[in-house]
């Protein structure tokens, strides 16, 4: 006999509700529904401006490790942090300072995806404040701050990817050249600079004004040769001019016994700059937004202890023939800690370190190897993650200095002498004997704004990046430019990485 | 309700809202949901005891997938066929049991998957400060992906149980391959144009194929004295097929996906293969030294550096166990032992321990630095090691007591149990046997906590 088992079941549900399977979302914000309001708009805004303080994750412009601030400041020769021969600290730092970095260097990454990011969100402001019909100076403002982000790509990487709308996809977005992203900058700059708000400080602290705009298209101008071969000297200057007329003076650098390094001077890198002389800053309190861990990662473990009551890093040193050129009369040279009596308070316990280094890499540097900086003294909260002084972008006393170089390229140093001596008798130096050579401008760019960010593309211009410096020997001319990641190359083959880097 | 930029999540995310003086986490709240709708046909059909079919088909959809493929189909066959009832096997009287199975299914997979995975989403990330006051930030955490859908896992089967020798000998082999496509995973995105470096996606796929093979044998079977062995052993081979693709038409090139220290995702190889820089020498300054494969002078340490070499994988080829069971008279004694081996493991332990610069500087033995290095820069082949082991993983010695005179007892048993007794294997550090699972560290051996052996006494009562 067969046998004949036939089972079958067919479950057909035909209400219609029973079969619905859309998403719900009950305790998120989806995006199209958060930035489809007025509020939305400026929370974008807002957003644009928290990638500027540095976090953990090499992310932001300066206050935190391993991001922007690191590889345009270590690749330098006012510091780097050793490996040390108790093995303590990577090598990604020492390999900035010594131009051995790679196309997957991380802090090369962390600098490109931050840049992007940081892209992206000002597409998304600018988008946003148009449709919302919003004040045409926060449209600028938006509009500012990519042009801010794209001159930082050009700056570091050369020609990359250039995207205005995010809606592009990654093998649509072409890879534009130096110059014509320069062109872009700089006409984005012209369009909206006026109509920023003139404010300064207050609501506008920490945000570009009119007059941090105009400083940024001075920056463009100044190094106009780098960036396209025509150098553009004049249009520096008036744009310097510009900034001029938002009435900044230079911060006093009278003494003062309550400041911990003597002067009034040292308040241009406290808890808040001061408006007089500041042109943008990034608002810091540690631990909420941002985090400036300078002094922390520098000073030694129970030197941080004794000093500031916090355990420090013992990370970045100042290399020895970067202070050498400081007169000891000058007040910016108590921004540097070395010695058996340093700069500064000597409390129980404090460390001598050496002026010294004598190897970066293998084996690396005795632990008190190295002068420390003090500059950005630790304001309060401060704890072992870092400090809560703001950062000063950009400040008048550069622009000054960027006029005077302008003024010498164009051949009217005298005018220029006025400019420099200004801030040379500021820092308690005499004025100069004769009128600055380009020399002279670059040697106090280095006094005046030594750890602020602008060293690497002072060097460059002054043709000195690639030259041998402290224990760093001299390099080709390809390390003028950061290798595009390897996952940038990755994920967008069409992309042509920077000469002297393969492929 | 103050302190909400707005009202979209209701009650359902309090911590969304700017409470000044509650610190940010002291009040929380969610609310998701997950829809899955499922649609079911199957057909069983015997045959004259003998032939065995089975159909099914099942289309499911759930609502954690993107809005383009929340649906996927999902169909299965399995023939079986018993041969020993066939009347051309009847004169082969040693078998006692014969069948073949054949199998075809495949399904789907939507684990791993949270709810709203596939939407472009807005949450608060920490505070930033603007016009004058700090005010909660606010950033794209999650990138939209309107095409994710089921990941699918396609399987043919082919088996063979039996029993023979009046079923002292029995067992079962297995031959399988199966294909994963469309796996979910979080892939690193570049950031143009991606807002956020992460999206959940259905790209790559994934092979596994292998042979599973399972034996008991009663070998000795007398009044006083039983033996009896039972064994498996598995041979696997896995590859990943593909790992690029597009995300909303986007292409996505992504390859050498870090997946522990030195070990990738590699299209053409297994998961957690290693791909690494061969161990030299060191300098005269005891700084290790790599081979400079490329000849171009650099090392080149990035994942995709041509100056390393694919040295094998994490994952295991063959897994196998045996168990021995002896009784007699009154006594009796199983053992368990299992090993593994074909894989590699990276001692990132070892490593770290064997540089001078990570260890004390004074009253320190020559021996607890062998090699004599300072430091290195790499990770190199030095510390890759073989796997490879074989575990006795449990005794059980039991001893029955007669029980037919005593008045209250009907059940009297005394025994030992001893765990992890023995491993044998060439591996240098604490224990093969890793334990870690997924993108984290795969294959390498940061130090674990070492595992126990343990003997145990007891004794089992039963009273009347």
């Amino acid at each position: 006999m067969k046998k004949i088992i036939v089972l079958a079941i067919f479950a057909v549900l035909i209400t219609q509700s029973c079969t619905k399977v859309d998403e719900v979302v009950y305790d998120k914000y989806p995006a199209t529904d958060f930035y489809a309001s007025a509020t939305g708009a400026d929370v974008a805004l807002a957003n644009v401006y928290s990638q500027i303080p540095g976090n953990w994750g090499g992310v932001g412009y300066a206050g935190a490790d391993n991001g922007w601030y690191d590889i345009n400041s270590m690749s330098t020769d006012e510091q780097v942090v050793p490996h040390r021969t108790t093995g303590d600290w990577e090598l990604t730092f020492a390999q900035m300072y010594m131009r051995e970095w790679l196309p997957n260097h991380s802090q090369i990454n962390n600098t490109w995806n931050w840049l992007y990011k940081s892209v992206f969100s000002s597409n998304l402001a600018v988008d946003l404040l148009v449709k919302a019909n919003a004040d045409p100076s926060k449209i600028a403002e938006a509009k500012v701050m990519r042009a801010f982000f794209y001159y930082l790509l050009i700056d570091d990487f050369g020609s990359v990817p250039f995207y205005t709308e995010n809606s592009i996809t990654v093998d649509k977005m072409p890879q534009k050249s130096r110059k014509e992203i320069f062109d872009f900058v700089v006409n984005e700059l012209k369009a909206n600079v006026d109509l920023l708000s003139p404010v300064r400080g207050g609501a506008y602290y920490g945000r570009f004004n009119k007059w941090a705009g105009y400083t940024l298209l001075a920056k463009l101008y100044l190094n106009a040769e780098v960036y396209t071969g025509t150098p553009m000297w004049a249009e520096c200057i008036a744009a310097c001019n510009k900034v001029a007329e938002g009435g900044f003076t230079l911060h006093s650098g009278a003494k003062d016994a309550s400041n911990p390094l003597g002067s009034k001077y040292f308040e241009l890198f406290g808890d808040v700059c001061p408006d007089d002389e500041t042109i943008l800053a990034i608002y810091t309190k540690v631990d909420v937004v941002g985090r400036n861990i300078f002094t922390v990662r520098s000073l030694g473990g129970a030197d941080g202890t004794a000093l500031i009551g916090i355990s420090a890093w013992n990370g970045t040193i100042v290399p020895e023939d970067y202070i050498t050129k400081f007169s000891d009369n000058d007040i910016r040279k108590h921004q540097f800690r070395y010695g058996a009596n340093p700069f500064g308070p000597k409390p129980a316990g404090f460390f001598n370190y050496s002026l010294t280094v004598t190897n970066l890499e293998n084996p690396g540097a005795a632990p008190n190897d190295g002068a420390r900086s003090q500059k950005f003294w630790p304001a309060l909260p401060a704890n072992g993650g870092g400090a809560s002084n703001d950062f000063p972008i950009y400040r008048y006393a550069d622009v000054m200095l960027m006029k005077a170089e302008c003024l010498v390229r164009t051949g009217d140093a005298a005018s220029a002498k006025t400019l420099v001596d200004a801030i040379r008798q500021r820092a308690g130096l005499p004025v100069l004997a004769n009128s600055p050579t380009l020399t002279d401008i670059y040697n106090e760019r280095g006094f005046e704004l030594s750890w602020e960010g602008h060293r690497r593309q002072d060097m460059i211009r002054f043709g000195t990046f690639t030259q041998a410096h402290g224990l760093a020997p001299a390099v080709d001319d390809h390390f003028k430019l950061f290798p595009i990641p390897t996952n940038a190359l990755n994920a967008n083959t069409n992309l042509v990485q920077n000469p002297g880097y393969g492929n | 309700m103050k302190g909400f930029i707005n009202d979209i999540t209701t009650f359902n995310a309090l911590q969304n809202g700017d409470f000044s003086k509650i610190v940010s986490g002291d009040i929380n709240s969610y609310k998701n949901d997950r829809t899955t709708v499922s649609f079911l046909g199957r057909v069983n059909y015997g045959f004259m005891d003998r032939y065995l079919l089975t159909l099914s088909i099942r289309r499911d959809g759930s609502s954690v997938f993107g809005e383009n493929h929340k649906w996927g189909n999902f169909p299965s066959a399995s023939v079986a066929w018993k041969l020993s009832e066939e009347n051309f096997m009847k004169g082969l009287t040693f078998v006692n049991d014969l069948k073949l199975r054949v199998g075809y299914g495949v399904t789907g997979n939507q684990q791993g998957l949270y709810p709203q995975n596939s939407l472009q989403l807005v949450g608060s990330a920490g505070q930033t400060y603007f016009s004058g006051s700090q005010i909660t930030n606010f950033v794209i955490i999650q990138n939209a992906n309107a095409d994710l859908g089921w990941e699918s896992r396609a399987q043919t089967n082919i088996g063979l149980d039996f029993s023979l020798f009046k079923n002292r000998l029995s067992g079962s082999v297995d031959v399988y391959t199966a294909t994963t496509k469309n796996l979910l995973f979080n892939y690193t995105v570049p950031q143009p144009p991606y807002p956020y470096g992460s999206i959940v996606a259905n790209v790559g796929s994934l092979l596994n194929e292998g042979i599973d093979l399972n034996l008991n044998g009663n070998i000795i079977k007398t009044n006083d004295f039983s033996f009896s062995m039972n064994g498996n052993l598995s041979l696997l081979r896995n590859e990943i097929l593909e790992l690029s693709g597009s995300i909303n038409g986007v292409p996505l090139n992504t390859d050498y996906v870090p997946w522990g220290i030195n070990s990738y995702l590699i299209k053409g190889q297994p998961i957690g293969t290693f791909n690494i820089l061969q161990h030299a020498g060191k300098t005269e300054s005891n700084e290790e030294t790599v081979v400079d494969r490329n000849t171009d002078d650099v090392i080149d340490a990035g994942s995709q550096s041509p100056d390393r070499v694919i040295e094998g994988s994490a994952l295991p080829k063959y897994t196998y166990a045996f168990s021995p069971v002896f009784a007699y008279k009154q006594f009796d004694l199983s053992m368990l032992f299992r090993g593994s081996g074909g894989n590699k493991i990276y001692n990132s332990i070892r490593s770290s321990f064997s540089y001078f610069e990570n260890l004390g500087k004074s009253n320190m033995l020559n021996s607890a630095v062998p090699l004599g290095l300072f430091t290195s820069k790499y990770a190199s082949d030095l510390w890759l090691e073989d796997g490879s082991f074989l575990r006795w993983d449990n005794l059980t010695l039991g001893y029955r007591f007669n029980t037919k005179k005593l008045k209250y007892i009907s059940n009297l048993r005394f025994s030992l149990t001893a765990t992890n007794l023995a491993l044998f294997t060439k591996y240098t550090g604490l224990d093969p046997e890793l334990n870690v699972n997924g993108a984290n560290g795969f294959g390498s051996d940061g130090g674990i906590y070492p595992r126990t052996t343990s003997i145990a006494f007891g004794l089992n009562v039963t009273f009347k």
